[in-house]
């Protein structure tokens, strides 16, 4: 292990070099980010082996990872925002002809009006697309998250994509101090990819890929999808109970802090997570019982997790960096959803903050307290809010 | 050097082009290779030449959970001689901090500027430190040009006592491995020759 100071995209470029990935392919402008470009100057300075596919557009990479990865080589690709959105259609494909294929995502919000900024819109949009979904809290996160995620697609219990989300700028450009495995650490972790657990693309032996399927068998096709997504929670906590005992470093498909004797429970996903925390420690130095829990795994969604940190909350406060036009946030209905069947549920609140790039400060959650201690003392509030917007009535 | 006892929120002001998100990597760094948390958060943008650049910097004895921009930074790092003329530097500052400025002006000549609310913002209170260099000189003199990111890292460690001239010396090694040796120097010489009000 060595001690790095680090960017979230450069985590990103590290881990694809650790985990000997074979193809990259990327479309190298707005709004791509430098994890491409640092893996192009590892592939020319001779320290990555893999071949970089420069394509005419997001939706040409992703088609080229699929067909790569179909080929039985290890891919990876990142992108974000609009570029995003242009490789929607691909990532259907991926993972119906479930492809373990591994992209980076640092997200951004999704125009108009134009704005490059932070926000969740664009992989949350993309929740359903049947790939694993991990979010980040730190560059760290990233670098652990998409070597896992490697480990993970390609179980052949899953085979199927997985996007590592950080957020754009506050983790893809903030250097921070982190631990990066060595490439002996990552290879005792991660065997060479060799594909030879699922069916390839092979002149000797073809196969066809990607057929037509009629409606009798449609829905077998997407029973199975699903099915292979729900139950890749048990090897995502698999593979993370094998990378704690080699690196010491844990991770669960949530992260709970100080939530078992919270009346509040904080609940989000990447790194408006992290300021929570700093937020509920100082809460709890004024004896206020909250806590944060963490989704790391968004897709397959942690039911389990979260009704068991939830149960014996008060009120459930429910931030969404994301907003669901002419419903809620994103994330709120998956909880109150996975929650529905207790008898005694909490208050559901949801927080729909940091669209565009606001910073979420830690007044942001501080803010969110109040409204929540409202209703803890049984006030009437607003089910959805939008503590950092101006709000003309 | 002094125990970090808290978190120590800074803000570095300056122009785009002048390497003022590069000063904040190598601040972290030195601040990381003297064992402590460090983290280097540009305000993003798209970016222009001689606009205003300003980065936020966190160090702490411990990991550091906010991941927000500084909002009311206790030390404050001008690169640029003039951006404060145009930016109010101000904005949240702990009365108590410190300050180090880029300027030919004398500590007790910004202070008279600052007090008198000169740009349209006003220093209060007593309890501030101030500190200037011509750093534009030095790094003229030394690197051939009017770049001061690496020459105001010697400021900064001088005035905050928060990273070590060693330390520094080790991240501008890595970053700039064929210049070190004359950014080092700058950065040695303002680190020598900056004054306190």
């Amino acid at each position: 292990m060595t001690e790095e100071f680090f960017t979230g995209n450069r985590a990103a470029a590290e881990a694809a070099k650790l985990s000997r990935t074979q193809v990259v392919a990327a479309y190298p402008i707005t709004p791509q980010t430098s994890a491409v470009e640092y893996i192009s100057q590892f592939i020319n300075n001779g320290e990555m082996k893999a071949n970089m596919i420069r394509v005419e557009s997001e939706h040409s990479a992703m088609s080229a990872c699929v067909g790569a990865s179909l080929a039985g080589a290890r891919t990876f690709t990142a992108s974000s925002s609009q570029g995003l959105q242009l490789m929607s259609e691909v990532l259907y494909f991926a993972s119906g002809m479930r492809v373990p294929t591994v992209m980076g995502i640092a997200n951004r919000t999704l125009s108009m009006p134009v704005n490059i900024w932070a926000d969740h819109q664009d992989s949350m949009v993309n929740r359903d697309s049947g790939w694993i979904q991990f979010y980040c809290a730190n560059a760290q996160e990233v670098l652990d998250n998409i070597i896992q995620a490697y480990k993970i697609c390609e179980n052949e219990k899953v085979l199927l994509p997985a996007m590592v989300c950080y957020d754009g700028f506050i983790i893809s450009h903030v250097a921070e101090r982190m631990d990066v495995l060595t490439q002996e650490q990552a290879d005792m972790f991660l065997p060479e990819p060799n594909g030879s657990n699922r069916p390839l693309l092979d002149p000797k032996e073809p196969l066809q890929f990607g057929e037509v399927v009629y409606p009798d068998w449609y829905p077998d096709f997407e029973y199975k999808k699903h099915k292979a997504l729900l139950e890749s929670r048990e090897t995502i906590l698999e593979v993370a109970r094998e990378y704690n005992e080699l690196f010491d470093r844990s991770y669960g498909l949530v992260e709970n802090y100080l939530t078992e004797d919270a009346d509040i429970v904080f609940m989000g996903l990447g790194s408006l997570t992290s300021t929570t925390h700093w937020v509920v420690n100082e809460l709890r130095e004024k004896r206020e019982k909250v806590g944060v829990l963490k989704l790391r795994v968004y897709r397959p969604f942690p039911d389990k997790e979260v009704i068991e940190t939830c149960r014996n909350a008060k009120v459930v406060a429910i931030i969404d960096r994301d907003i669901g036009y002419g419903t809620t946030g994103m994330l709120y209905p998956d909880v109150t959803r996975a929650l529905y069947p207790l008898d005694e549920r909490p208050k559901c609140l949801n927080f729909i903050v940091g669209l565009g790039g606001k910073d979420v400060t830690p007044e942001t959650i501080m803010n969110i307290y109040k409204i929540s201690e409202r209703a803890l003392k049984g006030e009437e509030v607003d089910t959805v809010n939008w503590p950092d917007a101006r709000i003309y009535d | 050097m002094a125990v970090m006892e808290k978190l120590h929120e800074i803000k570095l002001f300056g122009r785009g082009g002048q390497g003022i998100v590069t000063a904040g990597n190598l601040l972290s760094e030195a601040a990381a290779y003297g064992g402590q948390y460090a983290q280097s958060i540009p305000t993003f943008g798209p970016e222009r030449r001689g606009g205003p650049s300003i980065c936020s910097l966190r160090i702490s004895d411990k990991p550091i959970l906010l991941r927000c921009a500084v909002t009311s930074p206790e030390t404050l790092c001008v690169f640029d001689p003039t951006i404060w003329h145009y930016v109010n530097i101000l904005l949240g500052f702990e009365d108590n901090g410190k300050m180090m400025f880029n300027t030919q002006l004398s500590p007790e000549e910004v202070e008279k500027v600052l007090k008198e609310g000169k740009y349209g913002y006003e220093l209060k209170g007593n309890g501030y430190e101030i500190w200037t260099v011509d750093a534009t000189e030095i790094s003229t003199r030394i690197l051939g040009r009017p770049i001061t990111n690496t020459t105001m890292l010697g400021a900064f460690s001088r005035a905050t006592g928060m990273v070590e001239m060693e330390n520094v010396r080790k991240a501008i090694e890595k970053r700039f491995p064929d210049t070190s040796e004359e950014n080092f120097k700058a950065a040695k010489e303002a680190f020598d020759r900056i004054k306190k009000l």
